[in-house]
């Protein structure tokens, strides 16, 4: 019992001091040009998704997304990246004890899957805004970081059962 | 516990923890805040600076620091530094995370949910406490810091203020920044899985369960 309390002491402690690290980095001036051209790219992935079921969603570049509509828009912005909850994920799978193919495999789908989320988020926030436009505030700044991060700890559970069949923290 | 199961139980108490939360951080959880951080905000000040007040939904901290635009006691002299009442929600989120991973092993082993509950809640709102003390502090640093920025003290005492080192101050800032992330996203499952008991431990990621 002692050598599994120690064992996540230990993943407690490195876990908080790697995520220290990442969101030092991602608060880091010098990397913000690289984060809004990411931020960019969300943009434009979710314009082109979303114009596949409803062209009254216009992309106008770089990074705004407006609905025709009701002409409410968003700007893709650096909190809107979604990275923050990716390096939250990322770290915890950086600092367990397993092999590099599995913690790349994990950082990588985690990548992915958060991301797919953030664009949905993004999505549904055009016509958050647009048709209630007085829960859009509670849907933006509440509900959607609790559930990326609530996803976030389901993606670090489901990537443990992943990794090792037979590991039970 | 499978997994499986409590990624459902998990699913299934997110609207209803967040629904909950909505109805109560305005009433119960903002109003303890400021009742709790009332009488601590003048920590570190040798007089009382700055008061915790409502006003319009929000939080305001009403200071006695007088900056060089308004230098007089006769003048506008106090200066009211406003905290918009969504910053100070931002840092309560973390509660709708912990009440749903409470909930969702609960709903599988409710004995010890009373006492999880209590326990859990009571660490989050010591952490919250300390990082809204923490991000107050600065706003009222951030005003003393300012160049001749004087200290109204009672009537006709008048003390100019001390800065604080710049240093500490970015510093400050983004301790302040990893703070209200710890406080929101790890705390809330460092504490759930800190209360979860061994047997849980054990199989809540035991695929063969």
């Amino acid at each position: 019992m002692n050598r599994v309390r120690n064992k996540m002491q230990g993943f407690l402690w490195r876990y908080v001091l790697v995520v220290l690290i990442g969101l030092s980095i991602l608060e880091w001036e010098g990397i913000a040009p690289l984060i809004e051209k990411f931020c960019d790219g969300l943009a434009l992935i979710s314009g082109h998704l979303v114009q596949l079921f409803d062209s009254n969603i216009a992309l106008e570049f770089p990074n705004v997304l407006r609905h025709k509509n009701t002409n409410f828009a968003i700007a893709v912005s650096k909190e809107c990246s979604g990275l923050s909850a990716v390096w939250l994920l990322s770290a915890a799978i950086l600092v367990f004890a397993t092999s590099r193919q599995n913690k790349l495999i994990g950082i990588f789908l985690g990548f992915l899957i958060l991301q797919l989320v953030n664009v949905i988020r993004l999505i549904s926030l055009v016509y958050a805004g647009g048709f209630l436009p007085d829960w859009f505030d509670m849907i933006h700044l509440q509900f959607f970081p609790i559930l990326l991060h609530f996803i976030a700890l389901l993606l670090f559970g489901s990537w443990l059962i992943f990794q090792d069949k037979k590991y039970a923290l | 516990m499978l997994f499986k199961r409590f990624v459902i139980f998990g699913t299934l108490w997110l609207i209803p923890c967040f629904a909950l939360w909505q109805v109560s951080y305005q009433t119960v959880l903002l109003t303890a805040f400021q009742k709790t951080l009332s009488p601590i905000i003048t920590v570190g000040f040798v007089t009382e600076q700055a008061r915790l007040h409502n006003k319009e939904n929000g939080w305001v901290i009403s200071t006695t620091i007088l900056t060089p635009d308004q230098p007089t006691k006769d003048a506008q002299r106090v200066r009211v530094q406003n905290i918009k009442v969504e910053k100070v929600v931002t840092y309560l989120l973390g509660f709708p995370l912990l009440w749903v991973l409470l909930l969702a092993t609960a709903t599988h082993r409710p004995q010890t949910f009373l006492k999880n509950f209590f326990i859990g809640n009571a660490v989050l709102f010591i952490c919250v406490a300390m990082a809204l003390w923490l991000k107050m502090f600065l706003l009222i640093a951030t005003l003393v810091s300012e160049p001749n920025t004087q200290i109204y003290l009672s009537p006709g005492v008048i003390q100019t203020a001390i800065p604080y080192a710049s240093w500490l101050m970015v510093s400050l800032q983004f301790v302040q920044k990893v703070v209200a992330y710890i406080c929101v996203f790890i705390v809330p499952i460092a504490v759930w899985y800190a209360l979860l008991v061994a047997e849980d431990k054990k199989q809540l990621f035991d695929y063969r369960k």
